[in-house]
């Protein structure tokens, strides 16, 4: 068989299989795929709701503690965890209770 | 083998229709496409997911046409070996390349390997956009693989471009209006044997 004929198998199964997922992932009937809907969804709750503050609330918090550029915010057993630059320059992990808005821990980056 | 393959055979140096137009619309859809992923990529975000689906189709079709279509864009006839390759920029170095009506050996594996990188961008992409745990992984990947794209799609303008210069015919029209000069010699002689280029 010629190199063009491989080729163009290859091509065609690889095509038809991303096609194949495409629909898939479209139709919602892949578990780990998330739709466009929820995928929109999950960026109007700003990706950490539906009960906690979204990034500009806690930049806005971290802000009147002296705290600058925070970063990789994440959930953690119901608390937010968050990196930020200190009054100091320090870069800092803080933990937030959600609910009260309060800081509970700050510890410096290692 | 990679022979002047033009439907009808007409004589030398006449105007020889040589891509259909199915085959020129794909390319110039592609190419839309290919403009509007880079331009909407962390802008549009959703029209770049659509554009995403509409490229998968143009390769889909593009690849069965490569397998059950004519001649002229079917894959077996100008996806070259690593050998013929080779032996076609040597030719070329030397200055003693055929001309071919349809793909050169050149072109040919341009052709394959943009189709490759593009699939494997767009399916990239679509994982990267479907599955949460691998947006991050997924996401790294899709970027280098448009960019390879990218940097490809340079080559295969440039190689055009001299190629046109060489041959002193415009290929980018040819894949414009389907018109292409055939030089090919008369059916007399043995297709196999390479015409020389002055």
């Amino acid at each position: 068989m010629r190199i063009g004929a491989i080729f163009g198998r290859l091509l065609v199964a690889g095509a038809v299989a991303t096609a194949v997922f495409a629909l898939a992932a479209a139709s919602g009937i892949l578990p780990t795929a998330v739709t466009q809907s929820q995928r929109t969804e999950r960026r109007d709750r700003g990706h950490h709701r539906p009960d906690g503050p979204e990034m500009s609330e806690i930049a806005e918090l971290l802000r009147k503690e002296g705290f600058s550029k925070p970063s990789s915010l994440e959930r953690e057993h119901g608390k937010i965890e968050v990196e930020a630059t200190g009054p100091d320059g320090r870069r800092y992990e803080i933990l937030i209770d959600p609910k009260t808005g309060r800081i509970l821990e700050k510890e410096e980056e290692d | 083998m990679l022979a002047d393959s033009a439907g009808a055979l007409p004589r030398r140096g006449s105007r020889v229709k040589v891509w259909s137009a199915r085959v020129r619309i794909l390319h110039w859809l592609l190419t839309l496409g290919l403009i509007m992923s880079y331009a909407t990529a962390d802008e549009a975000m959703r029209v770049h997911f659509w554009v995403g689906h509409g490229i998968l189709a143009l390769i889909l079709l593009r690849a069965l046409m490569g397998l059950y279509g004519s001649d002229q864009v079917r894959f077996e006839t100008f996806v070259p070996t690593s050998g013929e390759f080779l032996e076609y920029f040597r030719d070329l170095l030397k200055g003693r390349a055929r001309r071919y009506l349809g793909h050169d050996p050149a072109g040919g594996a341009m052709i394959a390997t943009l189709l490759t990188t593009l699939l494997l961008t767009v399916a990239s992409g679509l994982l990267t956009h479907r599955v949460p745990a691998l947006e991050d992984s997924m996401g790294e990947v899709h970027e280098v693989l448009a960019t390879l794209t990218l940097v490809l799609v340079i080559v295969h303008v440039l190689g055009v471009s001299v190629s046109s210069l060489l041959q002193g015919e415009n290929l980018i029209s040819g894949m414009i209006f389907g018109w292409k000069t055939d030089h090919s010699e008369p059916a007399t002689s043995s297709p196999s044997k390479p015409t020389s280029r002055a």
